[in-house]
């Protein structure tokens, strides 16, 4: 499988600080890769190294065939792979359209015009807030407009960080599906930063866990579930005596 | 009753000046979150530039207004992207000192460039003085009114309804987020100095036929801006122009009915007040956002 993104012994970090310590992967269209760890394993330091926010220090990435090492985050965005940023970050002083349509930065206006409807059939509640600043809303709906904001330029690959933190057992719910359905239905690529380990890894088609900057185990999402070292160390699970 | 009439509408003439200052420093700091002190600056290169290009070049009034401004665009454009983007990772305070050193560094040149002597320039002309019953607005009272009218359309309008300017405040709002929409928010707060600068060089020309132009007129057009957007609500494009114009005002009044003498402090007497009564400025609201 050559994949919609490869990694191949990405070093990225802050400083003089190394975060990542040769990290290789591939996503492919059509599937959720689901990232998994503890606080501070780099996660969204590596979501930041795909998406040019952090240069990186070696290696390669590769989106589509093309080589994304060195380029600007505004650049990659334009480029079809969107990444939604932990904490949402809505413009929370414009309106939820304008958001939607920031989303669609540098595209052609009649393409913003026909994907405006579809992203608010989407989300159907973002429709009524429509000219509402985003920063009054609830923590739900501001997800559901950053992901509706990444969505608005038709990305082929999805990076979410962390998209249910913060939220309510039932819009957590919410978001799963959309994750769902964008694969299923749209055939996005997702790489997707969870906290919540069982849901992320429910979800995932495969999954790493990963710990100070490494991949420690790799596997479908059912397996690492399964994964007694993974129950015990994420998912609080009491490991059964053997 | 008509003096009174008569001082304010000369200070609100001046006081649209310090509006087009106070907007210089709204545009920068609403799109990098930076006071840029050098603001007042780009008003004395629109001063010296236009009286250079008039007695210097010899060109002629309109031509040496528009090359005055693209000048001092320039200047602006060159201050960001030669200067402030290299450091753009150090902290506010930091790039503040920066453009207090620029403002020291643009002084020192227009010195060596224009000399220290005061320059003059005639009335742009065009309009006659109005005359209403005895009190009368002279006629570069009149450019300078409407051109602020025409500024603050002109911005409300970028700001308020192209994508580009919405995508100037994106940027500064959340300037990661924004990068990931594919916006770049280097381009955006190069324009914003692109803006503010030319703002400035168009106000500093304007100003020369009613206040002379002189390399040090910087000084006090930077700070007197930069009271007036304080009052206004730091940020807040509107509260900007009503500060510049209350300020110029209150000015007037201090300078005919106490003494001239007082006249340059009084824009900080206003500040403080302002600021004592209302923290946040006259326009300045909380921001709204939840998490």
């Amino acid at each position: 499988m050559t994949g919609l993104l490869r990694l191949d012994n990405l070093v990225a970090g802050y400083g003089s600080l190394t975060v990542l310590k040769g990290l290789s992967l591939s996503v492919a269209k059509g599937e959720i890769v689901g990232l998994v760890g503890a606080n501070g394993a780099g996660k969204s330091t590596l979501l930041n190294a795909i998406s040019g926010v952090i240069p990186m220090r070696s290696g390669s990435i590769l989106f589509d065939g093309e080589n994304l090492g060195g380029r600007r985050a505004a650049a990659i965005a334009r480029a079809g792979l969107r990444h939604v940023p932990e904490g949402r970050r809505v413009f929370a002083e414009l309106s939820v359209e304008d958001n939607l349509r920031l989303g669609a930065y540098g595209t052609r206006n009649d393409g913003i015009e026909k994907r405006l409807p579809e992203i608010f059939e989407m989300f159907p509640r973002l429709v009524e807030r429509r000219h509402q600043a985003a920063g009054t809303m609830s923590g739900g709906e501001q997800q559901m407009l950053a992901i509706g904001r990444a969505l608005m330029a038709k990305p082929r690959l999805l990076m979410l960080d962390e998209p249910s933190m913060g939220l309510a057992p039932l819009v957590v719910a919410e978001i799963f599906r959309l994750i769902r359905s964008l694969r299923d239905d749209f055939g996005l690529g997702i790489l997707l930063v969870e906290q919540n380990a069982r849901a992320a890894l429910r979800v995932s088609d495969r999954a790493c866990v990963m710990a100070l900057g490494r991949f420690e185990l790799e596997g479908t999402g059912r397996e690492l579930l399964r994964n007694p070292a993974v129950t015990q160390a994420f998912l609080g699970a009491v490991p059964r005596p053997v | 009753m008509s003096d009174f009439l008569q001082i304010l509408i000369s200070g609100g003439i001046v006081g649209c000046i310090y509006a087009m200052a106070a907007l210089g420093f709204t545009i920068v700091f609403n799109a990098t979150r930076v006071v840029n002190f050098a603001n007042g600056e780009f008003l004395m290169l629109g001063s010296l530039g236009l009286a250079g290009a008039i007695a210097t070049a010899g060109l002629p009034l309109w031509l040496a207004v528009i090359v005055t401004i693209l000048c001092t665009t320039l200047v602006g454009v060159a201050m960001q992207v030669v200067l402030l983007d290299h450091a753009r990772s150090a902290d506010e305070l930091t790039l503040v000192m920066l453009t207090i050193g620029t403002g020291l560094a643009l002084r020192g040149a227009a010195a060596l460039v224009f000399g220290r002597e005061v320059a003059f320039v005639q009335d742009f002309g065009l309009f006659p003085m109005i005359l209403i019953g005895d009190i009368y607005v002279i006629s570069q009272g009149v450019w300078i009114a409407l051109t602020l009218v025409c500024v603050s359309i002109g911005l409300w309008f970028l700001f308020a309804r192209t994508t580009f300017g919405k995508a100037m405040r994106a940027a500064s709002q959340e300037p990661r987020a924004a990068a990931l929409c594919g916006i770049e928010p280097r381009r955006a707060a190069a324009t914003a100095f692109a803006l503010a600068a030319a703002l400035g060089g168009l106000a500093g020309a304007l100003v020369t036929p009613i206040s002379a132009a002189f390399y040090e007129n910087g000084i006090f057009l930077g700070l007197k801006g930069f009271a007036a957007a304080v009052a206004g609500g730091l940020g807040n494009p509107l509260g900007a122009v009503v500060g510049g114009l209350v300020i110029g005002m209150v000015e007037a009044m201090t300078a005919g009915y106490v003494s001239s003498g007082y006249k340059d402090g009084v824009a900080f007497i206003v500040l403080l007040f302002v600021l004592l009564l209302r923290p946040t400025g006259l326009f300045g609201g909380t921001s709204v956002n939840r998490v």
